[in-house]
């Protein structure tokens, strides 16, 4: 995956600012979601382990798909998947993330936030979101984490929308060359559909799939079958999670 | 042709199109994204459905042009 000189470097900058700025970041974020929001995730030691053996066990660049509910998703997963100490040690393992530029594009605040917090802004342009997914992929190839929410979007039903999804997700798997993809499936026990945030001292389960694209096919099929294998492993993640808390 | 193509992609269209008053009065200027509702997952799974009904094959940068149901007539008759 070639990317310009120039985009290699910019994403080398972020890397190093997002990482000197990390343990002031961190440690704002936590302390808003657990101290003020009071938010808990279930079983963060166990998720911990898990996440620890599965970067272990890929030592190469990590693409991870998660369910999509609220605005702070990632900052919780990134919360759940390893302690500050973690990350600095293996900052790769910090994921980079893709969030909608429309969503950050108006407040200078947010920008600053999300280039401190790993993000490249995800254009509807087609031309500036295909250079996103390109630098993405390169940053696969080169051993990083990358997250990205296959919808695309929240999904307003609560469920993992199956009818909406996007294939940009499918792309990015192809052009990573890695044949495992990272599913997640993240929700709240009082979240039912879609919202802006999650309610205040909410509860969080966390649960984690390896899950292997067999693709025999090429091109746009290609990245259609794969799309569709990664939804599908998050709507069974998701019958699974509604089997066991229902 | 370009008439019988016109009306097969509006067929082809029809399952993924979310403004189906705009499919019926659909010119070769109405664009999938803006005019018919359509994402653009569902215009890869409609470039798919010509490739099989017309029996070609689109390039990613042919697939890329086409923004209205002329683009997609224009590449179709370019191929059959």
């Amino acid at each position: 995956m070639k990317l310009e000189k120039k985009q290699r470097w910019l994403l080398t900058l972020q890397k190093a600012i997002a990482f000197m700025c990390f343990p002031l970041l961190y440690f704002l974020v936590v302390l808003w979601m657990k101290y003020i929001q009071n938010y808990r995730i279930n079983d963060l030691k166990g998720i911990r382990q898990q996440f620890r053996q599965i970067s272990r066990e890929n030592p190469s660049g990590l693409l991870i798909c998660p369910n999509h509910l609220t605005y702070i998703d990632s900052l919780l997963l990134a919360w759940a998947f390893a302690s500050p100490w973690s990350y600095m040690a293996q900052f790769r393992t910090m994921c980079w993330n893709l969030p909608n530029a429309r969503n950050v594009q108006e407040s200078l605040l947010y920008r600053i936030i999300c280039y401190l917090g790993k993000c490249i802004l995800i254009d509807e342009e087609p031309a500036k979101a295909q250079q996103t997914m390109h630098k993405s992929a390169y940053l696969l190839h080169h051993g990083q984490y990358v997250m990205i929410f296959p919808e695309g979007h929240r999904s307003t039903s609560g469920r993992v929308d199956n009818e909406n999804y996007i294939y940009g997700v499918g792309k990015l798997h192809m052009d990573s060359h890695l044949s495992q993809v990272l599913c997640v499936y993240l929700r709240g026990e009082q979240q039912q559909i879609a919202t802006k945030m999650p309610t205040k001292g909410e509860r969080f389960n966390i649960t984690m799939k390896l899950q292997t694209i067999d693709n025999e096919q090429q091109g746009r099929r290609a990245m259609r079958a794969a799309a569709s294998q990664i939804i599908t492993t998050l709507e069974q993640m998701e019958a699974s999670y509604f089997a066991q808390h229902d | 042709m370009s008439n019988e193509v016109f009306e097969k992609v509006k067929t082809i269209v029809s399952p993924y199109c979310k403004n189906e008053d705009a499919l019926a009065s659909a010119t070769e200027e109405t664009s999938f994204l803006e005019d018919l509702a359509i994402n653009s997952a569902r215009l890869v799974d409609i470039v798919i459905d010509f490739e099989d009904e017309f029996d070609i094959e689109v390039s990613d940068e042919e697939a890329d042009k086409i923004r209205t149901i002329g683009d997609a007539v224009k590449v179709i008759n370019s191929k059959v």
